[in-house]
């Protein structure tokens, strides 16, 4: 709760800018769920407005692998670290192995209030996996000249699978959660690029 | 009044201090921790805690730590050791399972 409610700020901007900016509120917010923080700070300040909420989470090397970090989706309810939430467990209730290619998102919980939220039906939550991550993380570096971090290259990633469904006057928001400085070693690492 | 109450009690008559060791269930193996149970019994412990190996042991050092690891990898559970201590019924000496919050929260 702690951590929303210092990332709400996101949301609260965000709010303020599109309304300047179009006069409106957005039909999408989009943003990558590992913890769920910086998605939560997004959501929050819209959680009563006509806008649907839409969590992405790692798919890792794919759900039926078992080696990802999707909590929401493939979670059960447990108790981690503190709070009732989601949690990747086996049946003993120990904790699984999570796997994700960004490091932010390999985590094996997630915030019980997006749990809430993915209950009551209020946010949506999908997946994506490592590889539609990468090929997110490219075509933004390409197109617009920002490396975006794999985390939100997540998020992007289903931004790509949205846009094409919607109208021209419809509007996404995605939060670009951070920088990809940090990942070039790790891309660079999987694609077999020496440095 | 419980068995352990029963226990604290005759102790306090006494005016002496219980001796309450603990090991980690199923550590080396769980015949080997059914065996040591009963040595413990025998040379006099007065209650007997029983932890339970877990994934995320974040509230213990590193030898707790350890053994319980070596105990997950043989496939010990909160199952397999509730089963064991259920194989000790109207043993001599009060047994306490011990175990972090979300396997019995899953077990409910």
């Amino acid at each position: 709760m702690i951590v929303r409610n210092y990332q709400a700020v996101i949301g609260r901007e965000v709010k303020k800018e599109i309304l300047k900016k179009e006069g409106k509120n957005p039909d999408f917010l989009v943003a990558c769920v590992g913890g769920g923080s910086n998605a939560l700070g997004l959501f929050y300040a819209f959680l009563k407005e006509k806008v649907k909420l839409v969590g992405v989470e790692a798919a890792g090397m794919g759900i039926e692998t078992g080696r990802h970090a999707a909590s929401l989706t493939a979670g059960k309810i447990g108790v981690l670290h503190g709070s009732k939430s989601y949690v990747l467990q086996d049946a003993d209730g120990n904790i699984q192995e999570t796997h994700s290619i960004s490091a932010g998102l390999d985590y094996p919980g997630v915030g019980p209030e997006h749990a809430f939220l993915k209950e009551s039906g209020r946010a949506e939550y999908v997946k994506v996996t490592d590889e539609e991550a990468l090929e997110a993380f490219f075509l933004l570096s390409k197109t617009e000249g920002i490396l975006p971090a794999l985390e939100s290259a997540h998020a992007l990633a289903h931004v790509q699978k949205l846009a094409p469904r919607l109208r021209r006057d419809q509007i996404i928001i995605v939060n670009l959660s951070g920088r990809g400085d940090k990942d070039v070693q790790p891309v660079a690492k999987k694609l077999g690029v020496p440095l | 009044m419980s068995k352990i109450e029963k226990v604290f009690q005759k102790l306090r008559d006494k005016n002496q201090t219980a001796l309450i060791p603990f090991i980690v269930g199923g550590h080396p193996s769980l015949e080997t921790s059914q065996a040591l149970i009963w040595k413990m019994a025998e040379l006099g412990a007065d209650l007997i805690e029983i932890g339970v190996p877990n994934s995320d042991p974040i509230a213990d050092g590193p030898t707790i730590q350890k053994a319980g690891q070596r105990a997950l990898s043989q496939g010990v559970s909160l199952t397999k050791i509730l089963k064991m201590a259920a194989e000790l019924r109207d043993f001599p000496v009060p047994l306490l399972i011990m175990s972090y919050f979300n396997p019995l929260f899953l077990m409910d």
